[in-house]
């Protein structure tokens, strides 16, 4: 016997349905025109971590990150706050991962996944280690060596371990451009410390 | 039997690098230490700012010294620590191979030891080694690349790194 109840949730899980099929559909429209590069040692590291409890972790598509920019451009005023947000839609692909758990096993396969990625055309860029936190920053080009095709942030604490990997398309002509548009208005502060 | 090969591939590559890197590893040591801060910038962080093309740096003259110092420069290293800093600079004192590295500059007064050497590598500077020992700081800094003295010394007073304004001496007319 149907009673009031029954009706709304059926419609609900129907809603569902419709929801992640239409999700399916995008990822499965978008995944054939993407052109990225391999980061094929990260999506291993990040799969063995990603099944641990107390861990958040996602991968944000382009698609996304482009929308929430152009959304975000319609709040913002200076001409290089909407710049940054045009450079942020040349961002295919976002990974995070946050790891609240830390022990040596972990590190030594960091150190292992720090390899890989050399050995993947990864370079070192920065890193930094002050008192207990350490934080690497390693970038990939392109052919051209005009272009970054990603990037990969680690940074390390006692509690936590967030790593970052962001596969995009930007010129280093177009991170120019911004930065002529930051000289405009403010003062660049050129200082090593 | 292929991995004997590369052990000894390893073993004989490893060897040449701690030949011509005993600041590498020097810094190695005190990666997991959690008094010391460590900086590490790459060859590649430095060719990447050297393609930034700025305005300002045609405008000021100060900003254009800056770049073109640091368009030579291939890596730099920092370490430093206010724990026990006398001490890890007698250490570090030490570990400084004299054959490979020539003393430039040394200062000495009531608050800080400062000693700066090059590494020559066929009439060029290869490295330049900052090492400065006070009460409350030891910093040990290198610069990796075709050091030009006279750049490096306009450099000197940009560094936010204390001891690094010693670095005014190493040009020329010093």
């Amino acid at each position: 016997m149907l009673r009031g109840g029954d009706s709304i949730i059926n419609f609900k899980k129907i809603k569902m349905k419709t929801t992640t099929l239409l999700l399916l559909l995008w990822g499965v429209m978008l995944a054939p025109t993407a052109s990225f590069a391999q980061t094929k040692t990260i999506n291993t590291f990040y799969k063995e971590f990603k099944g641990l409890d107390k861990n958040v972790k996602m991968t944000i598509p382009g698609w996304l990150i482009g929308m929430g920019a152009e959304v975000a451009k319609w709040s913002v005023d200076t001409p290089e706050e909407k710049e940054s947000l045009n450079l942020l839609k040349k961002v295919n692909k976002l990974k995070l991962l946050v790891t609240s758990e830390n022990s040596d096993v972990k590190n030594a396969k960091i150190s292992g996944l720090f390899s890989q990625l050399r050995d993947d055309s990864f370079e070192d860029l920065i890193m930094v280690k002050e008192e207990d936190t350490m934080v690497n920053v390693m970038i990939r080009g392109g052919n051209d060596d005009d272009t970054i095709k990603n990037l990969f942030v680690l940074v390390r604490e006692p509690e936590e371990i967030v790593m970052l990997s962001m596969k995009t398309n930007i010129k280093m002509e177009e991170v120019n451009e911004l930065l002529h548009l930051m000289e405009d208005d403010y003062d660049l502060d050129m200082k090593l410390d | 039997m292929k991995y004997i090969i590369i052990l000894f591939i390893t073993a004989f590559s490893l060897n040449v690098q701690a030949q011509s890197d005993a600041i590498e590893k020097y810094f190695q040591q005190y990666i997991d230490n959690e008094d010391f801060t460590v900086v590490y910038i790459s060859p590649k962080m430095f060719s990447l700012i050297s393609k930034l093309d700025l305005n300002e740096v045609d405008n000021d003259p100060e900003a254009k010294a800056v770049m073109e110092t640091i368009k030579d420069i291939k890596g730099l290293r920092v370490l430093k620590t206010d724990v026990n800093s006398l001490v890890r600079y007698k250490e570090a004192m030490k570990t400084i191979n004299t054959k490979e590295y020539e003393v430039l500059v040394t200062v000495r007064d009531k608050d800080q030891n400062v000693n700066i050497w090059v590494k020559e590598d066929a009439d060029k500077i290869s490295e330049l080694l900052l090492l400065v020992g006070a009460l409350d700081e030891f910093v040990m800094l290198s610069f990796v690349g075709d050091i030009d003295l006279d750049k490096i010394s306009k450099l000197a007073n940009n560094i936010d790194i204390s001891g690094a304004e010693h670095l005014e001496k190493v040009g020329s007319g010093n």
